[in-house]
């Protein structure tokens, strides 16, 4: 038997609590945002941190002390995720670069911020945070969990093909596509503010 | 390393997930480049975009569920253990009643029997109280003389 499982069967109830309310608080804030990110929605995010909180909880006797607790909650969030609320998606994505995306086409008549530095301003990254959401949406969800991943979250591929539990190879190109795809839904916004600097 | 191989392994290229080699290779082939150059920049600023978002505001009780099933559970708890002590209580008053059933007399006779064994503790003293009446009431009629003894 490991010695992390060892500890795992000594846990009393009460530490077992405060252990995991502990990491709930430490981790509360990046996993609240990997929600977001994925869901596109504030309610939603809160409606499906709750419930993988509850799922958690409740297989936290298999959780090993001493792994990292945000990749485990990483794990339960999008199989959740995956489970119960992309059904209430209500905009198809796409996942060829030649299909035309008229969301973000009517979105592109608006006035167009200046984010390519990362603005300042906290109104104009409020805006260029919505049209990145926006664009997130529209990306089929195993690139947009890769993505989010990555650059949201920080985590190197090999930490996200555990967390996803594909190979390295399929990370990678998921990240890819992901961005690719990315980059032609934001393309517009892009092209306008190289033209305004320009 | 060709245009197309080059722009595959962009995305790692900027994750920092590629060899020292493969890294060298497309640095100098971007240096060379102006298309290949051009989607590494739109890349970098996809990356920089998403690095840059902010979390949104916590709001709200995200344990709430983990509450609430806290709760049931102790509730359940409590509940089975009230159960418990029910039964418990049920089976001690049908044992009860079913010893009275089966002996209903048991408990008369007994007493009755262990009363006649008690010893009359106030028969002996009744008795000797009586005879000390007796001797009282004789030494009263003989008189008290000098010399002579009483006599029984
Ligand atoms: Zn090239």
């Amino acid at each position: 038997m490991l010695r992390s499982e060892c500890l795992s069967l000594t846990r009393s109830p009460s530490n077992r609590w405060e252990e995991f309310e502990e990491q709930v608080r430490i981790y509360e804030k990046p996993l609240y945002h990997f929600a977001y990110r994925l869901t596109g929605d504030i309610n939603d995010a809160q409606d499906l941190l709750q419930e993988a909180f509850l799922k958690a909880y409740r297989s936290y006797h298999r959780f090993q002390p001493g792994t990292a607790f945000d990749r485990w909650m990483f794990q339960i969030i999008y199989r959740l995720f995956i489970d119960n609320y992309r059904k209430k998606r209500r905009r198809p994505f796409i996942s060829s670069l030649d299909e035309p995306h008229p969301h973000l086409e009517q979105a592109k008549t608006a006035d167009v911020p200046d984010y390519s530095n990362l603005p300042e301003d906290s109104a104009l990254r409020q805006e260029l945070g919505r049209t990145i959401q926006e664009a997130l949406m529209l990306i089929p969800e195993n690139f947009r969990v890769a993505v989010i991943l990555c650059d949201i979250q920080g985590l190197s591929y090999e930490e996200i093909s555990q967390v996803l539990g594909c190979s390295l190879g399929t990370v990678r190109s998921r990240i890819h596509r992901g961005r690719r795809l990315l980059r032609e839904l934001l393309q517009p916004y892009f092209r306008e503010e190289r033209r305004r600097k320009e | 390393m060709n245009c197309h191989r080059v722009q595959k392994l962009l995305s790692s290229y900027l994750d920092q997930e590629l060899s020292a080699e493969e890294r060298r290779e497309i640095r100098k082939h971007l240096f060379a480049c102006a298309p290949c150059s051009r989607l590494c920049d739109e890349l970098t600023l996809i990356k920089d975009s998403l690095e840059g978002l902010e979390p949104p505001a916590i709001g709200g009780d995200f344990l709430r569920k983990v509450h609430l099933y806290r709760e049931g559970r102790l509730l359940q708890e409590t509940f089975l253990w009230g159960k418990r002590l029910a039964m418990a209580a049920v089976w001690i008053l049908l044992f009860l009643l079913t010893s009275f059933l089966l002996f209903p007399n048991s408990s008369g006779p007994e007493l009755a029997k262990k009363e006649e064994q008690l010893p009359d503790y106030g028969a002996r003293e009744r008795t000797t109280l009586q005879q000390e009446a007796k001797e009282e009431s004789t030494r009263l009629f003989l008189p008290r003389l000098p010399g002579i003894p009483v006599s029984r």
